[in-house]
């Protein structure tokens, strides 16, 4: 006989066994599948041969991971007991130990494939921040030293530069000198002397040729000559630097023609004349007063 | 300065026995400025300083403006070669300087003519001509010779 309590109570129970019986068993399964899931992606980095067979293996009613070894204890305790969460991080851990006996390029392209698992990605990352410091300051010492050989280098060379200027410089001097010297600016000044107004107009050059200003000069002339015609000369600073500077002066002295002609008639210059000229006759006849003399 | 002794001597060299004092003067002058004597050059035509300078080939002429020809024509001869500009001292011949003199005009029948300087095509901005009066020659020998300003 039942009471309807008993019933009720056992209905209760039922109920209650109905009620959270699936709910841990869906979580159960839920996490199993999670981390079944996780699992198969870190194997599939390990090994992947192994990985299509731990895949094939995999229930998820039963959450019976067949032969891998990491889920033998989780197995025997049942679907509704430990969930395979925990499972899942020793097997993790597990992994990682097994991935440490591995190389290092294969860790290192399984991290970058893996799911991250915190511990993992710690570990990765510490590892990869480890080798990349590593890297870092191989890369920065190697630059160091490749900047410090260069700068040796340059300071060798800075003496060596040095040496070589201070002789180009020492070469190039007297070059240097001998170009100021090609390079003097030539200055070129013309100024007129003529102020005779008589040889002007005789010219007949001037008529047409000369302006107001020359005439204003001429009538001035008369007055003041050696003024007037300085004036121009007057005004050129006396002290010129010749190193720089090559004075031309040009003198325009039509009345110097006609002096010069005049002077010409009556005493020739000794250079334009001939040299016979210059003999004078006592002289060309001592030849033959010494010829004649001894006999 | 050197108006005596060294002078006559100098003159005789180059021009012997010349009685001109205004050339003796000049050129008394001119040699007190140049380097060496013989960079005195006398010419006697009136354009045969267009030759001389083509010789030389100076960069700075500066051209008293009564030897610059009949309407310019010696400084156009000069300027089928000549690089840089050409200084056209004016007025230097008449002592009291300027550009504008009155007595002239007065003498000279040919007032009406403008002087080829003044025409704005000739001695413009890059005509090659530059016009200097007398009076300031020095400040333009100082700027374009020395390079001082």
């Amino acid at each position: 006989m039942s009471s309807p309590y008993a019933d009720r109570g056992s209905s209760r129970r039922r109920g209650v066994w109905n009620h959270w019986v699936p709910l841990v068993l869906t979580v159960a399964v839920a996490t199993a599948g999670v981390a079944a899931w996780a699992w198969s992606q870190r194997k599939q980095g390990d090994q992947e041969d192994s990985e299509e067979a731990a895949d094939q293996d995999l229930d998820y009613e039963n959450a019976d991971y067949g032969e891998n070894p990491a889920y033998g204890a989780s197995r025997g305790e049942g679907p509704g007991g430990k969930p395979p969460a925990y499972s899942g991080t020793e097997a993790r851990e597990l992994g990682s130990i097994q991935k440490d006996s591995a190389g290092w390029g294969a860790q290192m392209s399984g991290a970058l494939r893996r799911t991250p698992s915190p511990q993992q990605f710690l570990d990765s990352a510490k590892k990869t921040v480890a080798a990349g410091m590593t890297a870092a300051g191989a890369a920065v010492g190697s630059a160091l030293a490749a900047i410090r050989e260069e700068d040796k280098t340059a300071y060798a060379d800075h003496e060596t530069w040095s040496e070589e200027a201070d002789a180009k410089k020492e070469r190039a001097s007297p070059p240097l000198s001998k170009e100021v010297s090609k390079r003097r600016k030539k200055v070129a000044i013309v100024v007129s002397a003529d102020n005779h107004l008589e040889d002007t107009d005789s010219d007949g050059f001037h008529e047409h040729a000369v302006s107001d200003i020359l005439a204003h000069r001429h009538t001035a002339s008369s007055t003041q000559p050696t003024d007037l015609l300085q004036s121009i000369l007057s005004h050129i600073p006396k002290n010129i630097d010749f190193i720089k500077i090559k004075l031309y002066i040009l003198i325009f002295a039509p009345n110097l023609k006609d002096t010069s002609f005049t002077t010409s008639t009556t005493k020739p210059p000794p250079s334009l004349s001939s040299s016979f000229e210059n003999i004078d006759h006592d002289q060309a006849k001592t030849p033959g007063d010494d010829a004649k003399s001894p006999m | 300065m050197c108006c005596g002794v060294p002078l006559a001597n100098a003159v005789r060299s180059v021009a012997p026995s010349t009685l001109d004092p205004a050339y003796n003067a000049i050129y008394c002058q001119a040699q007190g400025l140049v380097e060496k004597d013989s960079m005195v050059l006398t010419f006697t035509s009136p354009n045969g300083h267009a030759h001389i300078l083509r010789h030389v080939e100076p960069e700075v002429i500066y051209l008293q403006e009564s030897l610059s020809g009949e309407n310019g024509s010696v400084v156009t001869q000069l300027q089928t070669w000549l690089r840089h500009d050409l200084i056209l001292v004016v007025g230097a011949e008449s002592g009291a300087g300027g550009l504008a003199d009155s007595e002239s005009e007065a003498e000279k029948p040919g007032k009406g003519d403008e002087v080829w300087w003044h025409r704005e095509d000739r001695v413009g901005r890059g005509r090659g001509v530059v016009v200097v009066d007398g009076l300031r020659v020095h400040d333009d020998w100082l700027r374009r010779v020395q390079g001082k300003e």
